[in-house]
């Protein structure tokens, strides 16, 4: 019959022993299990003297709980080691490419459209959207457009009929506009035009403006430059300023050219972006709207120029083009 | 318009850099867009804008540059002769009325002959050649040489004829009658109409007025007496007679811009005064003036407060009212303002607002502060259908899909049902055509990506005779995913995927989108669909028929889609309304069926949903399968079901019952459990 003593140094030597958790598990069953030695030590308690039973189980329990708790010891380290290994083996090669989900990318074109809209939402302007295919009178007689006027030959226009064009300019909406609503108006577009020209480098027949408005009691040349230069700024950066010259559009009185200081690097001081002024008074009289009470102002740009002068594209014909290995270029 | 700094010169004097006077012409709105060199040094080469004919002439550059600073570009002695017409003394003197006749003073208002009697025949002066040169003219001859010097400098255009080869040596000015025809200088033969003006002489058109003179009386080696033109017409009218004939030449340019009436005078003055400098040959006495009565413009109000208010700057009155005098308006001063009268030459002058934009422009844009519009502040945004448009692109980006934009203008395509509207004056026949079905363009971009995995979608307009849409394509090819390390190949494209997409898409856009049998010629005929949506007719999917894949050189399955974005805009429901959470269990119930091939798997669903209604919570497909144990024309579908009841728990027993129930009325379909 072994001591108390001897048992307890052979099952600490047991569980140390021990190299893997099924093992342990062995070694736990052996000493400690309902059959294990130290319960068949203690069943012993019967042919022990009454006075040494008190100290005897004292001693089996402290030995219970000293391997238990090597035991448990055990384990923990055991299992930490098998942990190790497992995730040894379940490590990857970070180094190997992803599963990429597809992802649908919108247009360079879109973008810049939508980076126009939001900065001209910010200011206050409503959308509205027009027919590309559009009724003559709103292409030009409505705007100011006398007739047999050589102010057409810029527009080169696309006829369907005597009656029906493919808009030359955005502005076609204006009349629209003013034919179903009142001022204060803040109101704007982002459509396709159609011009008869040539394609190259830095033309099409196919092509997109924007085209902003707006009517209100008191509105003069000031608060078009300071439309423009926030509307300018929130594209282009917060340096950007606003330089007008004179030039001519029937639908405006005055007409400017209007340039932005450049902030591209590259490129000339100035970078033209578009036409505008104050709307013609013969197109609000028109629309019977009280000259006197009230003016306004219109601008229009051309997307294209936006989108190529920001992201430095060189030739417009790449825009309709629809290589992914130019649009993945631009992934928003 | 080119205009050499030299010639310049002799109506302004200045020290001033060819860049400087660019600059300045530039900001007065007369855009300089390059300076060239020549022989006489900096040419400027302009864009005038259409309604400045008057600054189609150096001595309308000149007048603007005087007028924005006299100072820098002091007005020479040529130019004070110019203002009053280069009177030779003479101005009294009248040659036989007899000598012009106008029919139409509508179209011409004005026509001034002097007559030049034994002129030699020579080259013109140096400094006249070197100037039309850098003037971008080829000098010809003293005669015709001088005449185009006087239009650059005057910007009056002016004709020569061969007095000898006039019959009755006389002018006649009057519309064409239908059926005539004249062979200009060009040597090309001409149509006339009685829409277009001619000058005639006593028996036919020696010209059309204001565009071409004809070959019969073009000046050359062998004339000796000239009959010099000058004349005024109606702008309106030069343009549709050029437009009709198909020409543009230096004259109509200026006529249809508007030539100063009251300058016909003062070109012919000016051109007597260069021949005799070059030839020693002067004028016959006198001048034959017919003319309508001029109407003189009137005085129109310019008020400070208004200036002040649209420019956003404050001019002071008097420097206003001296740019206008500079500028050649008649201008008093009144109580609240100026009063001006434009001078002969400025008919864009017609309005309050047109004298606003002379003061401002002269005083210069860059005074004008920054400054944001204050007042009623309306609601900016987007609403309505391009709100919803912009929702469903937002969407198609969510599934996955790029972007493409394509042309509007294009041929015919064999994916178009129908024909889209045709443009009167196509660039050429390829573009001749307003796309009906965005289809085509979604299939050449993807013949443009051939080799990559592809999902594309464009939304854009599209057109046939009586409407104009917005619709979206959606393109699918090749595989579903791109081939990664981990696996075998993905999916390839299929009826399905498309399919799936487009319900998704209806989810996203808030619209239920119905599949229906299809007959589309573009389309397989066993993989296609017509989709709708509310009950209108929404587009049609289908895999591209494989021969017009070929065609059209996208892989052989490709599947596209077509959805009209009015219509699904009209389809869809306005809000979403919160439907509370059951808070007790469902139950799933499967069915393995035998079905007959004939009968398509959505009528067993609505079979289901017939029997069941609104405990079944969601019915779907999960194995399809045939095998040889099978009759020949059934096939097995196996059916899951959930149900669940919003009010209590369902019992084992219900559900039994509830699949019993469903499985016996499939019967009515020829369905039985397997």
């Amino acid at each position: 019959m072994k001591s108390v003593t001897e048992l307890e140094a052979e099952a600490t030597a047991a569980i140390e022993a021990a190299e893997s958790l099924s093992a342990l598990r062995e070694v736990e069953v052996r000493f400690l299990g309902r059959n294990g030695s130290l319960n068949k030590l203690f069943e012993q308690i019967g042919s022990i003297p009454a006075e040494e039973r008190r100290e005897f189980g004292r001693a089996v329990n402290e030995a219970k709980a000293k391997l238990e708790a090597a035991l448990a010891d055990r384990m923990s380290k055991l299992k930490a080691a098998e942990e190790r290994k497992a995730f040894a083996s379940e490590a990857v090669d970070i180094t190997l490419p992803g599963r990429r989900p597809r992802a649908g990318l919108p247009h360079v074109m879109t973008q810049a459209a939508d980076r126009i809209k939001s900065a001209l939402i910010g200011l206050g302007f409503e959308f509205f959207d027009g027919p590309e295919l559009e009724e003559v009178r709103f292409n030009f007689s409505a705007l100011n457009y006398p007739p047999d006027h050589p102010a057409m030959d810029d527009q080169d226009t696309f006829y369907i009929d005597d009656q029906r064009l493919l808009r030359t300019q955005c502005t076609a909406i204006q009349g629209r506009v003013f034919e179903s609503r009142k001022p204060p108006l803040r109101m704007f577009t982002i459509g396709r035009c159609f011009r008869n020209e040539a394609v190259d480098r830095t033309h099409s027949h196919t092509f997109h403006q924007v085209d902003a408005f707006m009517v209100d009691e008191g509105i003069g040349m000031h608060h078009l430059k300071g439309t423009l230069g926030a509307f300018a700024r929130a594209m282009f950066g917060p340096e950007v300023k606003v330089r007008f010259r004179p030039d001519y559009f029937p639908f405006v009185e005055p007409g400017v050219e209007y340039a932005i200081t450049n902030p591209f690097k590259s490129g000339s001081e100035w970078l033209e972006l578009g036409g505008a002024g104050l709307i013609h008074p013969n197109i609000l009289r028109s629309y019977g709207i009280d000259t006197e009470r009230y003016s306004g102002f219109a601008f229009g740009l051309g997307v294209e120029r936006i989108a190529m002068s920001q992201n430095g594209i060189d030739d417009l014909r790449l825009l309709l083009e629809n290589d992914l290995r130019f649009l993945e270029q631009f992934p928003a | 318009m080119r205009a050499p700094v030299d010639w310049l010169n002799d109506y302004v004097r200045t020290q001033a850099s060819a860049n400087e006077i660019a600059a300045t012409l530039t900001m007065l709105g007369l855009e300089v867009e390059e300076i060239e060199s020549s022989d006489i040094g900096p040419v400027l080469v302009f864009k005038v804008t259409p309604n400045r004919g008057d600054c189609l002439s150096i001595l309308g550059l000149a007048r603007e540059l005087a007028a924005k600073d006299p100072a820098k570009y002091a007005p020479t002695e040529l130019f004070a002769q110019a203002v009053h017409g280069f009177a030779l003394g003479d101005e009294s003197k009248r040659l036989p009325d007899t000598l012009v006749t106008i029919e139409d003073l509508e179209l011409c208002p004005a026509y001034g002959a002097r007559l030049f009697e034994s002129i030699p025949f020579k080259p013109s002066g140096d400094k006249i050649r070197a100037r039309l040169v850098a003037g971008g003219m080829r000098p010809i001859s003293v005669v015709v040489d001088t005449t185009n010097y006087v239009m650059i400098e005057l910007g009056q255009p002016l004709h020569a004829f061969d007095r000898d080869n006039l019959t009755e040596g006389r002018i006649v000015v009057r519309r064409a009658r239908s059926g005539e025809t004249m062979r200009t200088l060009d040597d090309m033969d001409r149509a006339l109409d009685d829409q277009m003006l001619v000058i005639c002489d006593a028996a036919r058109p020696v010209a059309i007025a204001g565009v071409m003179g004809g070959a019969d009386s073009e000046v050359s080696a062998n004339t000796k007496n000239v009959l010099l033109e000058s004349a005024h017409f109606s702008p309106a009218s030069i343009r549709r007679t050029r437009t009709r004939l198909g020409m543009n030449t230096d004259a109509s340019y200026r006529f249809e811009r508007f030539v100063d009436p009251q300058g016909v005078q003062r070109a012919l003055n000016r051109f007597a005064m260069l021949l005799a400098e070059q030839t020693g040959v002067s004028p016959v006495e006198g001048t034959c003036l017919v003319s309508a009565p001029f109407h003189e413009p009137r005085a129109i109000k310019v008020r400070e407060s208004r200036w002040t208010a649209l420019l956003g700057m404050s001019v002071p009155r008097a420097a206003a009212g001296s740019s206008l005098v500079a500028l050649g308006f008649n201008v008093t001063e009144d109580q609240d303002g100026l009063m001006a009268t434009a001078p002969s030459w400025r008919s864009d002058i017609g309005f309050e607002e047109d004298l606003i934009e002379e003061i401002g422009r002269l005083w210069g844009y860059d005074e004008i502060p920054e400054a944001l519009p204050s007042g009623a502040t309306p609601v900016g945004g987007e609403f309505g259908k391009s709100a919803f448009v912009s929702s469903v692109r937002r969407a198609a980006l969510r599934l996955g899909f790029t972007e493409v934009l394509t042309h509007s203008l294009r041929d015919t395509s064999p994916l178009d049902l129908g024909r889209g509207p045709r443009v009167r004056n196509p660039v050429s026949p390829e573009l001749a055509m307003l796309r009906p079905s965005l289809l085509h363009g979604v299939a050449e971009a993807a013949a443009r990506n051939r080799g990559r995995n592809l999902q594309l979608f464009e939304i854009g307009r599209v057109f046939t005779s009586e409407s104009e849409r917005t619709h979206l394509a959606m393109l699918i090819a090749g595989r579903l995913m791109d081939d990664h390390w981990s696996g075998g190949p993905p999916p390839p494209a299929d009826f399905f995927a498309l399919k799936g997409h487009i319900e998704r898409l209806g989810d996203l856009s808030q619209a239920q989108i119905e599949f229906k049998p299809l007959d589309d010629p573009r389309f397989h005929p066993g993989r296609q669909a017509g989709l709708a949506a509310g009950g209108q007719d929404l587009g049609c999917m289908g895999q591209v028929l494989p021969d017009v894949a070929e065609a059209l050189d996208i892989p052989k399955e490709t599947f596209v889609a077509e959805i009209d974005l009015d219509v699904l805009a009209a389809g869809r429901t306005d809000s979403i309304r919160y439907a509370p959470i059951s808070a007790f269990p469902s139950v799933r119930r499967d069915m393995a069926l035998l079905v007959p091939k004939s009968v398509p798997y959505g009528a067993i669903e609505a079979a289901i949903r017939n029997e069941l209604g609104s405990l079944a919570e969601r019915i779907w497909p999960f194995d399809i399968f045939r095998s040889e144990d099978m009759p020949e024309d059934m096939h097995s579908i196996a059916v899951a079901v959930v149900l669940r009841r919003s009010d209590r728990t369902l019992t084992d027993e219900e559900a039994n019952e509830a699949r019993e129930r469903t499985v016996s009325a499939l019967k009515a379909l020829g369905a039985r459990l397997r």
